[in-house]
């Protein structure tokens, strides 16, 4: 396994009020929220969530009704500053790896970029993030 | 090997037995019991008229309902004193549905069994693990019965005790399983605890299983995890209980012992009887029951018959393994469709079982069908798109399998109304 870390994704139907089942589950567990994105695809949508305890999280919202899929996905350091995101995204181009999907996570002086390869390709991207001195993280 | 030369015996010989008998049983019923004889009258006929074998579409049909309204013995047709046996539904849905025996009919039942065990290679030498409860419900003496009419040791386990039964299995040298699908399935998990090579401990050869609607799927699975060949008896209490029909060696459809057990197959919403080979509700009238004879007994179950002779010798019409339930079926802008079939369409696609709900509703003119399929942890992923290609694969396999169009419509686990435990399969907004 390469340096990651756990995503979890909640398959939720497109109606008012599930998103705040999800966040009420979490709130009342004390569990805190790093990072949030919803996709959404007409009658249904994933929200993607990065937590503090994901085994907690995804046992929590199972028993809450919901389904859950823990996958890995790569966090990198970014500075905030003009050029950072497309130096990450250049660096995967020029090797031929493709980002699924990515968004953004906050963390103090510096930002977080979470980002998700396919699976088999997760090891190399690791490798040449690292190779050009990106700081990829295995907990935020 | 053949239990009775009637199960080999050719077209016109099995007619000519129909005929007599049914002219018989169109006799009694008449001359007993009032419900017939009232019900005959209503349509100007008597027993004089049935001359051929199409006549018996002059007769009227007979329903679960009459037996309730009848309830206890209203449509026996013996005096108590010569019935033997009662059995009765569990009449979860209503009152039971009691049915009875004089000594001729359990010669009857007898009969047929032993024709389902020889059909299952079943005889003398070999030791019958009876699974079935013993009770109220047909199943368990149905099957201990017939084992013992054709020389086999019989175990009379009944239902329960996981770990009790598999130790009489393997050290009473079981060769032969009888019981339902599930409950097979559920001592092949229990036993396979002992580890992998667990069968070496077994002697078990065949199992005949019934008494539950049964997906290709799981026969599969349960021959799988036992080593076993698969035989499936079909019965219904208000018939016989099991052995109206059961599958050979030969052919995954079941012969139908139809010098007892007169099949049609009609189109569940007209009444109307359907040509050979088509799928419609299965209709049985009894050929040689006594206390309990039954004309034209709507099974509410769907499947088809086809009369040409099987490999195995029999020339008995071979019913196809139940598809459906009349009462779920669906008529879509005209095509029929079953709960079963769009269940099997879905965990082909997919690979897994998933829960579903099927909801009609009218559109205009037209009907509309929507297929909740819930997403079980087995399908969940990251990835909206893979969610997306299931989706739409679901709804083309639908389409390519069952022509039907339907909104397939992801939903979240749990979702589906479950009524008694069960998920609710079709909501029919239509109606």
């Amino acid at each position: 396994m390469s340096k990651s870390v756990k995503q979890l994704s909640v398959f939720l139907e497109n109606k008012v009020g599930r998103l705040g089942e999800v966040t009420g589950i979490l709130a009342k567990a004390g569990i805190r929220i790093r990072s949030i994105e919803l996709v959404e695809a007409g009658d249904f949508g994933i929200l993607r969530l990065i937590v503090a305890e994901t085994e907690r999280a995804k046992e929590l919202l199972e028993a809450g009704g919901f389904s859950v899929k823990v996958s890995p996905v790569i966090a990198v350091e970014i500075a905030h500053e003009s050029g950072c995101f497309h130096r990450i995204v250049s660096l995967l181009a020029a090797e031929g790896i493709n980002i699924q999907y990515a968004y953004t996570c906050h963390g103090g002086p510096l930002g977080i970029f979470i980002l998700k390869t396919d699976r088999v390709e997760m090891l190399r991207a690791v490798e040449v993030l690292e190779s050009d001195g990106v700081k990829v993280l295995d907990a935020v | 090997m053949i239990w009775n030369t009637v199960e080999s015996a050719s077209r016109e010989a099995i007619e000519a037995i129909q005929l007599k008998r049914l002219q018989e049983t169109a006799r009694r019923v008449y001359a007993i019991n009032p419900f017939y004889k009232e019900k005959f009258e209503e349509r100007g006929i008597t027993p004089e008229d049935i001359r051929s074998l199409e006549d018996l579409q002059r007769l009227p049909f007979t329903r679960k309902q009459d037996l309730r309204n009848h309830y206890p013995f209203g449509l026996f047709c013996v005096p108590m004193s010569e019935v033997v046996r009662i059995h009765s539904s569990s009449g979860t849905t209503g009152k039971p549905t009691v049915v009875g025996y004089n000594a001729h009919d359990m010669e009857v039942w007898n009969e047929v069994m032993a024709r389902v065990y020889t059909m299952s290679g079943v005889g003398a030498e070999d030791v019958v693990h009876n699974a079935y409860g013993y009770g109220l419900f047909t199943g368990g003496l149905g099957f201990h019965y017939g084992a013992e009419k054709v020389g086999a040791t019989v175990v009379p386990a009944s239902g329960g005790f996981t770990d009790r039964q598999l130790m009489l299995m393997r050290d009473f040298g079981v060769t032969v399983l009888a019981c339902t699908p599930s409950f097979a399935l559920h001592l092949a998990e229990v036993a396979a605890k002992a580890g992998s090579e667990f069968r070496k401990d077994y002697k078990l050869k065949v199992g005949i299983f019934g008494a539950e609607p049964t997906s290709e799927g799981l026969k599969k699975e349960v021959a799988k995890a036992w080593g076993i060949e698969y035989r499936e008896v079909y019965g219904l209490s208000e018939i016989i209980g099991p052995g109206v029909s059961c599958s050979c060696s030969h052919s995954d459809r079941l012969h139908l012992f139809e010098d007892h057990f007169l099949p049609e197959i009609i189109d569940p919403e007209t009444g109307e009887v359907l040509p050979e080979g088509e799928r419609g509700e299965l209709v049985i009238t009894t050929l040689s029951k006594q206390a309990l004879p039954i004309i034209r007994y709507r099974t509410g179950d769907i499947t088809s018959l086809v009369k040409e002779p099987c490999g195995c010798g029999r020339t008995m019409v071979r019913m196809e393994s139940i598809v459906g339930r009349a009462d779920d079926m669906l008529i879509v802008n005209g095509v029929n469709v079953y709960p079963s079939q769009v269940e099997h369409v879905i965990a082909n696609a997919e690979g897994v079982t998933l829960n579903y709900q099927i909801i009609a509703e009218k559109k205009g003119h037209l009907d509309k069908l929507e297929i909740m399929v819930e997403v079980s942890e087995e399908i969940m992923t990251d990835n909206v798109g893979e969610l997306e290609r299931i989706r739409k694969e679901i709804q083309a396999s639908l389409l390519n399998n069952l022509y039907i169009n339907a909104d397939v419509k992801l939903v979240e686990p749990n979702t589906i109304e479950r009524s008694m435990g069960k998920a609710v399969r079709v909501v029919d907004k239509r109606r």
